[in-house]
């Protein structure tokens, strides 16, 4: 508010401040406001969600230099490179997905969450690849948990029983299948330590202490 | 006596030249027989180096349910020395160059009533330049079968009921002349596993023994014929014994029972462990078993 700001004789001091502005009802049309709304709502909904499909990229989570670690073992496995031609991105398995079934809902909470990961990083949680093998069970315990509660949802979204073509399977698959459909169990159950650097042979060690421990 | 033993002995050969079944309408099961390396019962029991433990448990699944496929990729991974699957443990710790790692069979059997018939035919892989531990005998093949249900697990695992980890050859062997066991084994319950051979050798006879707290090349009177033909690379073995057991570690086929069975080739004149196993089958006399997976139906001819 300046001295000398014009104000028209029998007028309410006319707004300067964008505060001001804001708080007063617009002098414009309806079709104008509707027009900015649209093109104002389009932006900030397009770029929430390209600003979620941007940091979905591997090249963004990898950009963190301490996620080159499990990136360069994902190379070595069939979910990077395969006679098909098919690969994975860390999105695909560690932000909730949603294809099947559809739920935006949890993907948003889920990349919100992941703010933790920016934190971690410039906090240098796991900064050396020494500070990374000792917190890598403790991370991938935490993977799999949040796959169990998920029943496996980023696994199945690409990989269902139903259209598994049991005749180009293993006998040893198929049983093992039947078996898990039988038992209610989920796929990262049994399917552990394919992606990254397998660790999931501490699990046994672990429960088999604790079991020594208690008896 | 003598007369009359010659006179039998005349009739029974005589009554089996005319009781071969005809193989062309017996149908053939295919199976693998692989390299098994050092893996003994114990080994396949060890949830670290077999992590279908808890299946074989509790679960009660034959190694021919999850293995009939690819027993051949196990076989050649073991000869190489290579380890399988979530194993770290190697199952031949002196791998031979250019030693198969299977060897695929046809299996066919048969019975008429009086006597059963086995037949197996194979291609003899490509030998390997290595000093014969058996000079004499080319190949040899060996059956063994339990009771009907005699001897605990041989429903899952065929032989391995009698294969440890402490025979000759083997990872924690002792004792050099230790032959294959089964733990409790009792020969008045039918705890033991009958055991059939063929020896390709010059003048080697049909063997009929038994496994039971050791093993026993002889003491059966049941093996009838044991005989062998390689006619080029095709080689074709065929026993035939009566159904009724006679002799001492003889089992008694019969109608109604399902009889746990596996076989082995002692290929390229070696001994011991080194032989192409099969996994473990079952057989049983004119009934069908579709919902078994490895179970063959013996019909009568």
């Amino acid at each position: 508010m300046t001295e000398n700001s014009p104000n028209p004789p029998g007028n309410p001091a006319a707004p300067t401040t964008i505060w001001q502005r804001l708080l007063q009802p617009p002098k414009c049309s309806m079709l104008r406001m509707i027009f900015v709304g649209i093109v104002g709502g389009i932006i900030i909904w397009g770029g929430l969600n390209t600003g979620m499909e941007l940091t979905n990229h591997t090249e963004f989570c990898v950009s963190c230099h301490e996620m080159s670690i499990p990136f360069e073992e994902l190379k070595k496995t069939v979910h990077y490179s395969n006679r098909s031609g098919t690969s994975v991105s860390c999105a695909d398995c560690h932000v909730a997905s949603s294809k099947h079934p559809v739920d935006y809902g949890r993907k948003l909470t889920m990349k919100l969450l992941a703010a933790r990961d920016v934190i971690g990083h410039i906090l240098g949680t796991v900064d050396t690849r020494e500070k990374f093998e000792d917190k890598r069970f403790e991370m991938a315990k935490r993977v799999w948990q949040k796959m169990k509660d998920s029943d496996s949802r980023e696994c199945r979204n690409c990989h269902l029983f139903d259209t598994m073509d049991k005749t180009k399977q293993k006998d040893r698959a198929v049983v093992k299948h039947e078996g898990a459909i039988e038992d209610n169990k989920t796929c990262i159950d049994c399917h552990k330590g394919i992606a990254h650097k397998p660790v999931h042979q501490m699990l046994e060690e672990e429960e088999a202490k604790a079991a020594g421990t208690k008896s | 006596m003598k007369r009359i033993s010659s006179l039998l002995m005349g009739m029974l050969v005589a009554g089996a030249a005319y009781a071969a079944p005809d193989w062309s309408k017996v149908p053939a099961r295919k199976m693998t027989l692989f390299y098994p390396g050092q893996s003994g019962l114990e080994w396949i029991m060890n949830k670290p180096d077999h992590s279908a433990v808890p299946d074989i448990v509790d679960k009660k699944r034959s190694c021919a349910k999850c293995h009939e496929g690819d027993a051949g990729e196990i076989g050649d991974k073991i000869v190489a020395g290579k380890p399988v699957g979530s194993s770290k443990t190697v199952l031949e710790s002196e791998p031979q160059k250019g030693r198969a790692g299977f060897i695929p069979v046809a299996f066919q059997a048969a019975h008429d009533g009086k006597k059963i018939y086995f037949r197996f035919e194979w291609e003899a892989p490509k030998g390997v330049d290595a000093k014969k531990a058996d000079p004499k005998n080319e190949i040899k093949l060996a059956m063994m079968f339990d009771g009907g249900g005699t001897v605990e697990g041989t429903e899952l695992n065929g032989c391995w009921a009698t294969c440890h980890m402490d025979l000759r050859t083997m990872k924690n062997a002792k004792d050099d002349k230790k032959t294959k066991y089964i733990k409790g084994a009792d020969l008045a319950s039918g705890k033991f596993m009958d055991l059939i051979q063929f020896k390709s050798g010059k003048g080697e006879k049909p063997l009929d023994g038994y496994v039971a707290s050791e093993r026993h090349m002889d003491g059966g009177k049941s093996l009838v014929k044991a005989e062998g033909k390689k006619e080029g690379n095709k080689w074709v073995v065929s026993f035939e014994r009566t159904l009724a057991g006679a002799g001492q570690g003889d089992h008694s086929i019969a109608e109604g029972k399902q009889y746990n069975f596996g076989f082995a080739i002692h290929d390229d004149y070696t001994n011991a462990r080194y032989h192409y196993v099969s996994l473990g089958y079952i057989f049983g006399l004119d009934k069908a078993m579709a919902d078994v997976k490895n179970y063959i139906n013996v019909v009568k001819q």
